[in-house]
């Protein structure tokens, strides 16, 4: 695992991750004060929910994406990878090592914001706290299953491409699966053709790990029932990526 | 890439696609794939509420654009803008220090040099810059009490919107602010919107009677007597708990506007149902 230490080590050190551990743990409480949340109290905690969650993704969006896809860039093109590869540490190795390395940089984001929600932003009854810890567990899971293989595809890409493809194509698929898929559907009237139908369909529906509207309207958790088809959705899409990383993966920057 | 070193990417592939494909599919029928799209949950939310009176300002600005675009020459001396006939639709703008080098810089940015009058075409498309301007301050807070009757003024008045709707769906537009907005249970001020639209409703059942029955009409002015009634229940709750200091001295004084000119609104209104149903089609929908 020495590529592993390397890639957190460097990460670590560039100290870059202390901005966004600022803007998911402290920028949302200075939000606060900008909403209406100062004029209505009741608003106060859904802002703050709100706000943190948002942060986590734009947090792992652009910073987390362009870690990886800087990370796989230097890999090919420094000799790094090459140098691995001579040491017996293969290409998939090498993926999955610097995959794990700023992953771990990525975890704790969505658990500060559950903490956040759970420890500031708790509604006062009772019945509705206990709904509140598993909706903010189910999103912390569902944030870190969508985000993994981003990370990957990002470093691969950028392998392959250079940096800024690998940022543009992981963070696209982000906002168009969070965003972008609800206007397709606007925009194309999706029932009158089969082909938008069908790109509408297998389009990567991420905006099901975005909580902040479940959140503010205190929706209460996902059904556990449902839960597991969430997870083997995003589960697919995981695997599909992962597979797809591994293919365009590649550790020197002549093939 | 070797063959052996290609199957474990194919299997994973493979997997990945059928568990995406049957997860999309069960996921599809249920339908839960509909989803309003709503960029970082912004629409609805504490942060909505802000940007949309943001929003305002440049409402304000664009129609002021709209306005010096008329015909009519007459160079306004404060802001160099064409107001036609109309003096009135000019309010000096406010440059803190017009003699200083910011000063002198906004005035010459923004002061109109163009004297040829804007043409019909153009005019309109301001005007529907203005108008898709004001749906996304509505969609933004649909219980912003200026930002709905703004909006409710497009849909309804030809003269200055450029998507004329039937009044079915201004109506259908009322009733959706009127539920958004009483969901509120801390702040008075959406109620003061719900009460707002529920005239409005009243008022479209005036211009159209022929289509509405009188116990329509005083089923929807019971409702704006319960809106009202929630806004006053909600203030002094307000009032008692202190929470009222947290608004600005000048919000205060603008709800309180707004409440007095809603509850007169609802005065003449039961006036208009009470003549309605005492003599009939005769009386014109005007005494409202």
């Amino acid at each position: 695992m020495r590529l592993f230490r390397l890639t957190a080590a460097t990460l670590f050190r560039r100290k870059t991750w202390v901005v966004c551990a600022f803007v998911v743990g402290v920028l949302p409480f200075i939000f606060t004060q900008i909403s209406s949340g100062t004029e209505n109290a009741a608003l106060w905690k859904p802002a703050l929910a709100q706000a943190t969650w948002a942060m986590a993704l734009l947090c792992s969006i652009f910073w987390g994406f362009f870690t990886a896809a800087k990370q796989g860039e230097s890999n090919a093109k420094s000799g790094l990878g090459e140098y691995f590869l001579t040491t017996g540490v293969s290409a998939g190795r090498q993926l999955f090592e610097m995959w794990a390395a700023i992953f771990s940089f990525l975890v704790p984001l969505p658990l500060i914001s559950a903490a956040i929600c759970v420890l500031a932003a708790s509604p006062s009854q009772a019945a509705e706290r206990t709904m509140w810890l598993a909706t903010n567990f189910q999103y912390a899971v569902l944030f870190l299953v969508v985000m993994a293989p981003l990370v990957a595809l990002a470093c691969a890409v950028a392998s392959r491409l250079g940096s800024i493809t690998g940022f543009l194509t992981s963070s696209g698929l982000a906002i168009y699966g969070l965003y972008g898929v609800g206007y397709l559907k606007l925009l194309g009237k999706t029932g009158d053709s089969a082909l938008a139908k069908w790109l509408w369909t297998s389009s990567p529906h991420y905006h099901f790990a975005d909580p902040t509207e479940r959140l503010r309207y205190k929706l209460g958790a996902i059904a556990w029932d449902k839960f597991p088809l969430l997870l083997a959705y995003f589960g697919g899409i995981l695997l599909v990526y992962a597979a797809l990383s591994r293919l365009l993966f590649r550790a020197r920057a002549t093939a | 890439m070797n063959p052996r070193a290609l199957m474990i990417p194919s299997v994973l592939a493979v997997t990945g696609v059928a568990l995406w494909s049957y997860g999309a599919r069960k996921l599809a029928a249920d339908g839960d794939f509909d989803f309003r799209p709503n960029p970082l949950g912004l629409k609805q939310s504490p942060y909505g509420q802000v940007i949309a009176l943001a929003v305002q300002g440049g409402i304000d600005s664009d129609w002021h654009g709209v306005e010096s675009a008329a015909g009519k020459e007459h160079y306004c001396a404060d802001c160099g803008h064409n107001h036609g006939d109309g003096d009135d639709a000019c309010k000096p703008k406010e440059i803190s220090d017009p003699d200083s080098l910011l000063g002198r810089l906004e005035t010459a940015v923004t002061e109109r040099t163009n004297p040829q009058p804007a043409t019909a075409g153009h005019k309109f498309y301001l005007r529907r810059q203005v108008e898709d301007r004001l749906k996304l301050a509505y969609d933004l807070d649909p219980s912003n009490y200026a930002n709905y009757n703004a909006y409710h003024l497009f849909l309804t008045e030809p003269s200055v919107g450029t998507r004329p709707v039937i009044t079915d769906k201004v109506i259908g537009l009322a009733h959706t602010t009127v539920t958004y907005c009483l969901k509120e249970d801390n702040d008075p001020r959406p109620a003061l919107t719900a009460a707002s639209a529920t005239a409005n409703i009243l008022e479209l059942m005036f211009i159209h009677k022929e289509g509405f029955t009188i116990e329509q009409m005083k089923g929807q002015l019971e409702m704006l007597d319960y809106t009202l009634s929630k806004h006053r229940v909600l203030t002094s709750r307000w009032k008692e708990s202190g929470d009222l200091e947290r608004i600005s001295e000048a919000r205060r004084i603008e709800m309180e506007d707004r409440s007095s000119f809603v509850t007169k609104v609802r005065d003449a209104a039961a006036k208009t149902i009470e003549r309605l149903s005492g003599t009939s089609t005769q009386i014109s929908s005007k005494t409202f």
